[in-house]
């Protein structure tokens, strides 16, 4: 748990830019409620001066004002002045209003941005080990909603908070110069209001929850059911299921009126406590006006005071649970910002909200982790594409070793194909190749250079590389094959023919421009590869990497893109991972994975001549033959099957 | 497939009336509570008004400078508050409850009506969108019909009592006041109209970021191999910049809205100063009146706004409404027919041992497909006169290619959809004329991917029967295999499954669903056997229970093994919606065709996978 404190110097740090024009905000907001407080005075001066005849009471330049312009008789015979004054400082106020609404909301909206800025730049730099180990709904929750609670914080309570403080600040002068004892009865029931508020609503967070888990368990009833609509109508339960729902449902219905029934309470005993505090002003004052203690106009200007003094503090309520929901999700964004990226830091603003000694300790461990000094960003000549593995050993969790002590090499321009069961550590492989995982021991060296001491993006940049279960990006076609790069129209043709996805995507309505995901067509297993390989032909990339990446391509069709790579490789090294034989068949060498270490290495017909995992592949067409030659044999003379 | 992100929000600019006639019925079985809520709200604003005359009398007696009328009218006042604190507790508690039975009504109604609608409506709408209709389309309308009317009733009494009050004390100032009216409620209509527009933008905007952000997680590993994550944050920044703007001019409407509807106000006030004012002078007009009437006409225009709100929410929840009703009022596809509805109304009442609640025979005996087609979509055909016979007790493995029409065979078999020409027969009878609840109740279903509801694991095989003991299930669970792994779990049967069986492995919530299907001891057996693959102790269960299951019944076998492929009593290869090859195993292994060339393929990647099946010692990350 981060302290409060953290949480709040992480929202100021968001608020760096915008911080002038909450100040204007808020000098709007005041101006306006200045001015506010002006409109009743002109009235109970008009009803004091003008109506009552009574001295006026104001500073001497108005009174000379007034008496310059014509005293009371001007006035009253022009009372239509004092009405428009009202309506002109009103408007004057609503002016200032209006540009209070506008700064905070420009303010709160421009953090807001910066916020879903920064989180999703963070987001695509941490480590993969941050992605296994979270889950993409909930970061996806805090992206959108704790953005939007604590944006609309920042656009309502913010000003609201210096309101409430300012009002209590500027009424009580005003009222205090009216009349110290009405403003002492004025304030008589307030602490009983505020007391009673923060208990109240401490104790009305527990029946939120009580519901919002009603409404959850109900919406589970109800996904279960539309999800699994087939099991329900397979066992015919449409009844039991209607049971079940009217559980959950009438659940919810009755722990959410016993929450509007807390609510209730809350509301009308602290409107009855204001109300009340309204008659005690009333009444009191209304015997002071009989004694002479008071007049009038004090009186009714009181009445309109005592609602401004009220309102903040009927407020304070909820802005104590806004502020309470906002460091909740304020420290739930601080979780993924304070994640250091795979450069070792967190988001800047994190890193701005720290206190100072920590900061230093945490850019020194930081660097640690990170680039080596004196990275080279990415000046280097074109490679030549060499890999080699030395003694390379890894572990995901620091107890179970994936790979343990892998050595071999990849001459460049060559193919070598690595084959493992599942679990062997074929892929961990690749992932600490692209540095989607940091290697601790051991060496990777690209042309003799150590990974580690190039720059990421660079060595990234040199690499094509296709995934099993590739992701293509909803875009079009054309864009997910070129990737915003400006090739040319024949460059991504080009790409698409040797991945031999050209003809299926010429078979769409609207071919390079099909639009993919949600909105648009959904690509098999096999053409979301075949989309992907050609992505990474298009990026002419120093080594190719294929991590299992035509499994759900048939024979044929694999056949075509290994020769198409074949004609276009020149000095293009190529890793694949792949468990058909007909793609290890046309390697260079094979590599064989088993639990994390190379047990065999070879070409085909060495792999052929030993006892191993190759050879057992191997192995399955003779069975196949055997099982079917059985198959025949219960019919008749057994026939040659080819294989 | 109409996309549901268009069917969201369509702005409705007419109210349709007939359509809210349907909603409110909802309502009126609910009297109890809209009654005293009307009377409630009348007695409000009665107080609201009343409130001003107390005030006034306070002034006035003070100014005389009577001490007990002081006291006379500062109790009034305070019986008033009390009296109004009590309606607002009340009002609040009624709407509330009102409001939330409203909403579980119509989403009890929702739920029923979801479980009878036939498959080809799920199938044009993704189950996001019926939850959409069952949660925040209900929550919507219960809360408007409950607050929207307080609101609405509310306002209009605030007005009337304090214009009759107005009226009363001085019929030409009241006059004068009401100037402002018209002015308000054209600006308040105006200004709420393009507030629902910009809220309806942001909101667009919103989902389309919760989708960016969603892409960009998902895709974060291609992100970083391709080195793109500056090109995406520049384009996920368009969008945050779009929503800047739309959001603040959104806030800006806003922000201009209720000053100007102050100004507006403070002229009625002003007026009342004014015209008041010269009547006081003139001792026409008292202290209280002129004290009343600005006070009342800066809240006399409190409930124009208000009331323009109401109206603009009828108008958002226009389309709420009409996905409701309109859900509401779909009828199923495929349900009985007058006469089978009418025959099980006869035999429900003197039901016979050995007849099925339909009057006939409870027996399924031969099942036929006679010159079957069938189209999801029309022009599209799936299946094209397709002709089958299978006599009872006989296993049927169906093969063939993705999207050859296997599945539709066996989702026309439990009439989860009808032929659209041709019929299926159960011993010579139209199954369209028998009760679908009794063919569907008789038949075993176990689907590719199972699907468990969340709770025990023992609630989940109950499932299949919901009379069946703690032996019964026990005893279906040692039949295909499933024990062990229950009992090795922390709380045997009793073990929570997690939402939707997330806490099980895929292997384990197959065999929970087939000890499911054993309990049912359905007369036929339809499965659709799962292709991931699993380890090979469970494959091992999973055949095993496949094989207890199909014993001795009627079975439909989607099939991807080949033990179970092998030990079918006729295998059929079926694709284009026809059947191109069958016989069993031995049979169409010598014919050297379509079913030769799958199964050599199959019989590769099964071997491969075992070859390649994880040993167990480096289980988890990589692969």
């Amino acid at each position: 748990m981060f302290d409060q404190s953290g949480k709040l110097r992480l929202l100021w740090a968001f608020m760096r830019g915008q911080r002038a024009r909450y100040f204007g905000a808020i000098a709007a907001m005041l101006l306006a409620t200045l001015v506010g407080y002006l409109v009743p005075l002109i009235a109970a001066a008009v009803i004091n001066f003008v109506v009552q005849a009574k001295p006026l009471r104001a500073p001497s330049w108005l009174q000379e004002t007034v008496a310059l312009m014509g005293g009371r008789s001007m006035l009253a015979r022009n009372l239509w002045i004092a009405a428009g004054a009202i309506v002109a400082l009103t408007a004057l106020s609503s002016l200032f209003n209006y540009l209070k609404g506008r700064w905070s909301a420009q303010a709160s909206e421009a953090i807001g941005q910066r916020l879903r800025d920064r989180l999703y730049a963070h987001l695509q730099h941490l480590p993969c080990s941050y992605h296994d180990r979270t889950d993409t709904g909930d970061l996806v929750q805090r992206c959108t909603s704790d953005v939007e609670t604590v944006r609309s914080f920042l656009a309502m309570q913010v000003v609201e908070i210096a309101r409430a403080i300012l009002m209590v600040v500027t009424v009580l002068p005003f009222m205090l110069a009216l009349s110290v004892r009405l403003t002492l009865l004025a304030m008589a029931l307030i602490p009983v209001i505020v007391g009673f508020s923060v208990i109240f609503l401490s104790r009305v967070t527990r029946a939120f929850k009580v519901s919002d888990e009603a409404e959850g368990r109900m919406t589970t009833v109800l996904q279960e059911n539309l999800t699994g609509i087939r099991v329900v109508r397979a066992f015919a339960r449409q009844d039991f299921e209607c049971r079940k729902f009217a559980a959950a449902n009438a659940h919810y219905r009755d722990t959410t009126v016993r929450l509007i029934n807390l609510m209730a309470w809350y509301w009308s005993v602290s409107d009855y406590t204001c109300h009340l505090q309204n008659a005690l002003v009333l009444v009191l004052g209304g015997f002071w006006v009989m004694q002479g203690n008071a007049d009038v106009g004090t009186l009714f200007a009181f009445v309109a005071y005592e609602g401004m003094l009220l309102w903040p503090i009927r407020q304070m309520g909820r802005l104590l649970t806004e502020l309470g929901k906002t460091t909740v999700s304020m420290g739930r964004l601080q979780e993924i910002l304070r994640h250091p990226a795979e450069d070792g830091h967190p988001a800047i603003e994190a890193q701005q909200a720290q206190p100072p000694p920590t900061l230093a300790a945490d850019s020194q461990e930081s660097r640690a982790a990170g680039e080596a000094p004196g990275a080279d960003p990415g000046t280097a000549p074109r490679l030549e594409g060499a890999l080699s593995f030395r003694d390379l050993s890894f572990s995901y969790d620091g107890k179970h070793r994936v790979l343990r002590g892998v050595t071999f090499d990849v001459p460049a321009g060559q193919t070598v194909a690595i084959l493992g069961p599942s679990g062997s550590g074929k892929s961990t492989l690749m992932q600490l190749l692209l540095r989607l995982y940091e290697y601790e021991q051991g060496s990777i060296a690209l042309d003799g250079r150590e990974l580690r001491s190039l720059d990421r993006s660079f060595t990234r940049g040199q690499m094509g590389v296709v995934l099993q279960e590739p992701f293509l990006y909803s875009k079009s076609l054309q864009d997910n094959i070129s990737l915003g790069a400006s090739h040319s129209n024949d460059g991504v043709v080009e790409a698409a023919s040797a991945a031999a996805i050209h003809e299926s995507i010429l078979s769409f309505k609207k071919g390079y421009d099909t639009l993919v995901g949600e909105r648009g067509v959904t690509l098999s297993g096999g053409q979301r590869q075949r989309v992907a390989l050609a992505r990474a032909i298009l990026k002419k990339p120093t080594i190719l990497i294929l991590d299992d990446a035509l499994s759900a391509v048939d024979t044929r069709t694999e056949s075509l893109i290994l020769s198409a790579l074949r004609h276009r490789r020149g000095r293009q090294t190529t890793l694949v991972i792949a468990h058909r034989l007909s793609t290890l068949m046309q390697a260079d060498r094979i590599i064989v994975l088993e639990r994390g270490q190379v047990v065999q290495s070879g070409n085909h017909q060495s792999l052929l001549a030993e006892e191993g995992l190759y050879r057992r592949l191997w192995r399955i067409q003779s069975t196949l033959e055997e099982d079917l030659r059985g198959e025949f044999q219960a019919e008749g003379p057994s026939r040659c099957v080819d294989a | 497939m109409p996309d549901p992100g268009l069917m969201e929000e369509e702005f409705v600019g007419q109210l349709n009336l007939s359509l809210w006639k349907r909603v409110l019925r909802y309502a009126l079985g609910l009297k109890r509570y809209f009654i005293p809520l009307i009377v409630i709200s009348a007695a409000t604003a009665g107080c609201d008004a009343i409130l001003y005359l107390a005030i006034r009398g306070v002034i006035d007696e003070a100014v005389a400078g009577r001490s007990d009328g002081v006291l006379r009218y500062g109790m009034m006042f305070v019986g008033l508050i009390t009296l109004q604190v009590i309606c607002v507790w009340a009002f609040i508690v009624l709407a509330g409850k009102a409001g939330q039975s409203i909403s579980h009504d119509i989403r009890r109604d929702v739920f029923a009506r979801l479980q009878e609608l036939s498959f080809d409506y799920y199938d044009r709408r993704p189950v996001g969108w019926l939850m959409a209709r069952a949660t925040s389309d209900c929550q919507r309308l219960g809360r408007l019909l409950a607050w929207g009317l307080f609101d609405l009733s509310w306002g209009l009494f605030m007005m009337v009592a304090l214009a009759v009050v107005m009226l009363v004390l001085n019929w030409k100032l009241a006059m004068v006041v009401f100037a402002v009216i018209p002015p308000l409620a054209l600006v308040s209509l105006k200004f709420q109209k393009l507030l629902l527009q910009s809220s309806r933008r942001v909101r667009k905007i919103n989902s389309q970021i919760t989708g960016a952000y969603n892409e960009g997680i998902a895709a974060v590993r291609t992100t970083k191999t391709l080195v793109r994550e500056d090109s995406n944050l520049k384009e996920f920044q368009h969008l945050t910049s779009d929503m800047y703007e739309q959001s603040v001019r959104n806030a800006l409407q806003s922000a201009m809205y209720l000053p100007i509807v102050q100004t507006l106000g403070a002229a009625g006030a002003g007026l009342a100063l004014w015209f008041g004012g010269l009547s006081a002078m003139s001792d026409v007009l008292s202290l209280g009146t002129l004290i009343l009437f600005i006070n009342c006409s800066s809240r006399f225009f409190d409930p124009v706004h208000e009331l323009a709100r109401v109206l603009t929410d009828i108008q958002a929840a226009q389309a709420s409404a009409e996905r409701v009703m309109g859900l509401l009022a779909t009828e199923p596809t495929i349900q009985d027919s007058p006469e089978v509805r009418k025959a099980i109304s006869v035999y429900q009442s003197n039901p016979h041992p050995d007849l099925a609640i339909d009057g006939r025979p409870d027996r399924f005996g031969e099942i036929c497909f006679r010159d079957v087609s069938f189209a999801y979509q029309q022009g599209k055909s799936v299946l094209d006169r397709f002709n089958l016979t299978v006599r009872a007790g006989q296993t049927i493995a169906l093969v063939g290619p993705t999207g050859g029409g296997k599945t539709t065979v066996v989702s026309l078999l439990c009439r989860f959809y009808e032929p659209t020409s041709g019929e299926i027969l159960l011993e010579g009878v139209d199954y369209r004329r028998r009760s679908l609840h009794w063919l569907q109740s008789n038949l075993g279903i176990v689907l590719q991917t199972p699907h468990l509801f969340s709770g025990t694991v023992r609630e989940n095989i109950r499932y299949g029967r919901l009379s069946a003991t703690d032996n019964d299930i026990a005893q279906a669970a040692r039949r295909v295999s499933a024990e062990p792994f229950i009992l090795a779990m922390e709380q045997g049967y009793d073990s929570q499954v997690g939402q939707a069986g997330s806490r099980l492995s895929t292997g384990q919530k197959q065999l929970i669903s087939l000890a499911r299907a054993v309990l049912a001891d359905p007369k036929v057996f339809v499965m659709d056997e799962a292709t991931s693959s699993v380890d090979t102790e469970t494959e091992r269960l999973i055949q095993h229970g496949v094989e207890m299951v199909l014993k001795g019944r009627t079975s439909f076998v989607i099939a991807h093994r080949l033990s179970t492929i092998r030990s079918a009593d006729r295998i059929l290869v079926i694709d284009q919606g026809r059947i191109v090859e069958q016989g069993t195993h031995h049979e169409l292994v010598l014919q050297r065709g379509r079913y030769y060339e799958l199964y050599t393929n199959q019989f590769t990647q099964e071997k491969q996978a075992q070859l390649l099946q994880a040993d167990g010692a480096i289980a988890g990350n990589g692969g």
